[in-house]
């Protein structure tokens, strides 16, 4: 097999794999403070569920340059071509498993949040979610590298 | 724009007319009453008024709601009607609420005492079979033991039975107690993982050294109390008592069941008893002298006509006045039936303070339109509108939720325009599925572009998007500004910026618009930083007047800004591209019959999923960019919600009745 074809999977794994890993790490932090609220109020599942579900945004950017660097990957014919992709993973793969795991512990705070007060979902999403901008903005550059393929 | 015009009313009116009157006022439900407590400590106020408490019968009615609370908690687990997934409040006509509870009422409070104590004869039944249970348990291992329980000695011997732990070897033991005497029978009568149970029967003169041997051995001694007859005995004569209280369990339930019916009785008295304490609560904070009362509060300005009418026709004194300027109120919102349900928002993040804007009318559309962006799919879009519109048509959601459920309509509606514009149809499903089952090409042309394809366009789009946003935001403190008069600020706080930021915009870009737009752009742009430094400098003071200078540095602010609108490229991207490989993944096993039938499982539960979490992603960050970005502009927040004084009846919602 060609070694581009290699670099470029490679770098659909950083993507995927990292970021992917991140939120895993975020989803099951959220879990656990999560039953730990819901074994107190059994009324805030709903309300919680909704909190760990914002820990999945990050592995999903990875995933979706993971898809589209895979989708690349084999027409690459030269290594300095898969080198690029490889490159293209990165950002998102850094940057979205440390965002992930910073996520997963506002989201942990938020949902101790929810657990003391009421109708505080709304400030809770929002805090976690601020924390995605630089994921996005890793994204963004990841996604103007594959572009320049 | 609106943020109701509140007007503050005073009112003194004659004592003997107060419950009726509150009453009334409590059906009219535009007011909020204001407490006066602190009035009972001026110096003014404090040698005229009292206060006549009320603590008592209030604190008598929540005993009483604690209780029915309770009842109706246990009828619900009897209750075995299908219960639907929101709850809505039954509508009952004024006239046949007040008649229900005048007939009623003491059949519902013996219903109620019948409930209580058919609750304690379960509890003492359920404490009893707890009890025998154990009994039973403790007598199992002694099952096979023939002598009588009560039998602790014969004239000449002690008959002990106890345990041991399960090391001790039992062969052992005997031995070693046959050392001390010879005249010492030991059994084991039974074992489990725990213990192993051994009678014993010895001489009395023997007694001491063997407790000796026994102790050496965990030995421990039990008895059996009150208990005649031998264990296997005893344990017969429990089953059947439990059989017996088995039955008695079934009799207070099947009582339980039949008071079912009486459900909504109960309830209905709950709420009588609600809207009876709130009463009295209102009551306990009023004012009064020896024949007056007096309360204040605020009003909606166009509700005040209403309140008058019933003030007259009371003969009270009253005053309705508008708020002195800058004076803070209570806030309610007031929008057109189209933009209310997007108050829910607005909510979420905090309520205007009285004196600045509703920004929901401005933000509304770019919510709605965020949202449809992210999420951008045609088939996502009519499922979450037909959702949310079926849900609201029910007629089964009241208040808040029936807003926030009719808000998520509109994205429904949104989401599937933009599916349109971007080709998009539970992601690539029908070119899928005509290529995989029936061997034709067919392509969704998309009425604008397709983002994954054009990314960069749409990369431009969604930025492009965020200056409109950020400029509208802008133009609101402008209005804000203007509206109080302060054009300095107004000019300061967004033309400059304007200025600047187009600027920008043309110096970098402009040259593949038109000709010498770089030139316009560098000009403007001059003149929106000359217009950031200089204009401090003529409205500050002291070293104010150089913040102009920090308020330069917030052009990075405005960078990252704009830039964080990439997410609604991000988002639609992840959106679509994750719903096309599902879709890709579900046409490999083949075009056979299993082929199908996994391409039909795997769509269904891939779909779901994606729709679950790209809805919620598309949620937060549409209302991340409109309290994050959008809200940072003008937006102070702090308001007091109005509370008007009103039924808040948790069970019926009382309609007035047509005439």
């Amino acid at each position: 097999m060609e070694l581009g074809i290699a670099l470029a999977l490679f770098g659909a794994v950083i993507a995927a794999g990292l970021s992917g890993a991140g939120s895993a790490v975020a989803l099951g932090m959220a879990g656990q403070a999560a039953a730990a609220v819901v074994a107190e109020d059994p009324k805030k599942f709903g309300q919680t569920l909704v909190l760990q579900a914002v820990g999945t945004t990050n592995g999903i950017y990875g995933l979706l340059m993971g898809f589209l660097i895979l989708n690349k990957a084999m027409e690459v014919t030269d290594w300095q071509t898969g080198l690029f992709l490889l490159g293209a993973g990165i950002p998102i793969g850094v940057v979205g498993y440390i965002a992930a795991v910073a996520q997963g512990k506002t989201m942990v705070t938020g949902i101790i949040l929810i657990g003391k007060k009421s109708g505080e979902l709304a400030k809770a999403l929002i805090y976690a979610a601020m924390v995605e901008t630089f994921a996005v903005f890793a994204l963004l550059i990841s996604f103007l590298m594959y572009n320049m393929v | 724009m609106a943020v109701v015009k509140m007007n503050k009313f005073t009112i003194i009116g004659i004592d003997d007319a107060a419950e009726s009157f509150m009453a009334e006022l409590m059906e009219l439900g535009v007011t909020e009453l204001s407490g006066q407590e602190s009035k009972l400590h001026d110096e003014e106020w404090a040698p005229l008024a009292l206060n006549r408490r009320r603590d008592l019968e209030i604190a008598e009615i929540e005993s009483k709601l604690n209780v029915i609370d309770n009842v109706l908690k246990t009828l619900g687990t009897y209750d075995t009607s299908k219960k639907p997934l929101f709850s809505a409040r039954r509508a009952v006509s004024k006239s046949t609420f007040v008649q229900t509870i005048q007939k009623d009422e003491q059949a519902i409070e013996e219903d109620i005492n019948i409930i209580l104590d058919l609750s304690n004869r379960i509890k003492e039944l359920q404490n009893t079979r707890n009890k025998i249970e154990t009994a039973v348990i403790g007598l199992e291992p002694w099952a096979t033991y023939q002598v009588p329980l009560e039998v602790p000695e014969t004239k000449y011997t002690y008959v002990s039975m106890g345990v041991v732990p399960p090391r001790v070897d039992i062969g052992q033991m005997k031995n070693a107690l046959e050392e001390v005497t010879n005249q010492v029978e030991l059994a084991l009568v039974s074992a489990d993982p725990e213990q192993q149970y051994i009678s014993l029967i010895y001489m009395k003169e023997a007694d001491e050294e063997i407790h000796g041997v026994l102790k050496q051995y965990g030995f421990n001694k039990m008895s059996f109390k009150g208990l005649t007859g031998s264990a296997a005995e005893n344990i017969a004569r429990y089953r059947s008592e439990m059989i017996e209280i088995s039955k008695k369990i079934t009799e207070v339930e099947q009582g339980f069941a039949d008071m079912v019916v009486r459900k909504d009785a109960i309830e209905l008295f709950y709420d009588y008893l609600v809207t009876t304490q709130d009463k009295a609560k209102a009551l306990d904070g009023m004012l009064a002298t020896n024949r007056t009362f007096y309360i204040d509060g605020w009003i909606p300005a166009e509700a005040s006509e209403n309140l008058e009418t019933l003030l007259k026709q009371y003969g009270c004194y009253y005053e309705i006045i508008a708020p002195e300027k800058g004076e803070e109120t209570p806030v309610l919102l007031k929008n057109n039936k189209l933009i209310t349900p997007i108050e829910t928002i607005t909510e979420l993040y905090d309520l205007p303070n009285s004196r600045e804007l509703d920004p929901t009318p401005v933000f509304s559309f770019f919510y709605v339109c965020f949202f449809g962006i992210m999420f951008a799919d045609m088939g996502y879009g009519i499922i979450l509108a037909l959702l949310s519109f079926a849900a609201v048509m029910s007629g089964k959601l009241e208040g808040n939720m029936y807003k926030f459920i009719k808000q998520l309509g509109y994205c429904g509606v949104s989401t599937f325009i933009w599916g349109a514009i971007f080709g998009s149809f539970f992601g690539n499903l029908i070119p899928v599925v005509a290529e995989n089952f029936f061997g034709r090409t067919v392509t969704i042309t998309p009425l604008w572009i397709d983002p994954v394809q054009d990314s960069m366009t749409m990369l431009i789009f969604a930025c492009l998007c965020g200056v409109v946003h950020i400029f509208v935001a802008l133009g609101v403190k402008a209005y804000a500004h203007l509206r109080e008069g302060r054009v300095l600020d107004a000019i300061n706080d967004s033309v400059v910026w304007y200025a600047l930021l187009i600027g920008l915009g043309l110096l970098i870009a402009g040259d593949m618009l038109f000709d010498g737009a770089s030139q316009i752009g560098q000009w403007l742009s001059i003149t929106g930083v000359a217009g950031v430094l200089i204009l401090p400098i003529f409205m500050g003071k002291g070293i104010n007047r150089l913040l102009g200078l920090w308020n330069l540095y917030g052009i990075t602010r405005y960078l990252s800004d704009i830039l964080s609108y990439a997410r609604l490229l991000a988002l639609c991207l992840a959106g679509s591209v994750i719903a096309q490989v599902f879709n890709t993944i579900a046409s490999m096993p083949g075009s056979g019959v299993i082929g199908v039938i996994c391409f039909i499982v795997i769509v269904l539960f891939a779909h779901v999923f994606n729709f679950l979490v790209s809805a919620l992603g598309s949620f937060v960050h549409s209302i991340r960019l409109q309290y994050v970005e959008f809200f940072s502009k003008f937006y102070e927040g702090g308001g007091i919600p109005f509370k008007p004084f009103m039924n808040h009846t948790k069970y019926v919602k009382i309609v007035k009745e047509e005439n």
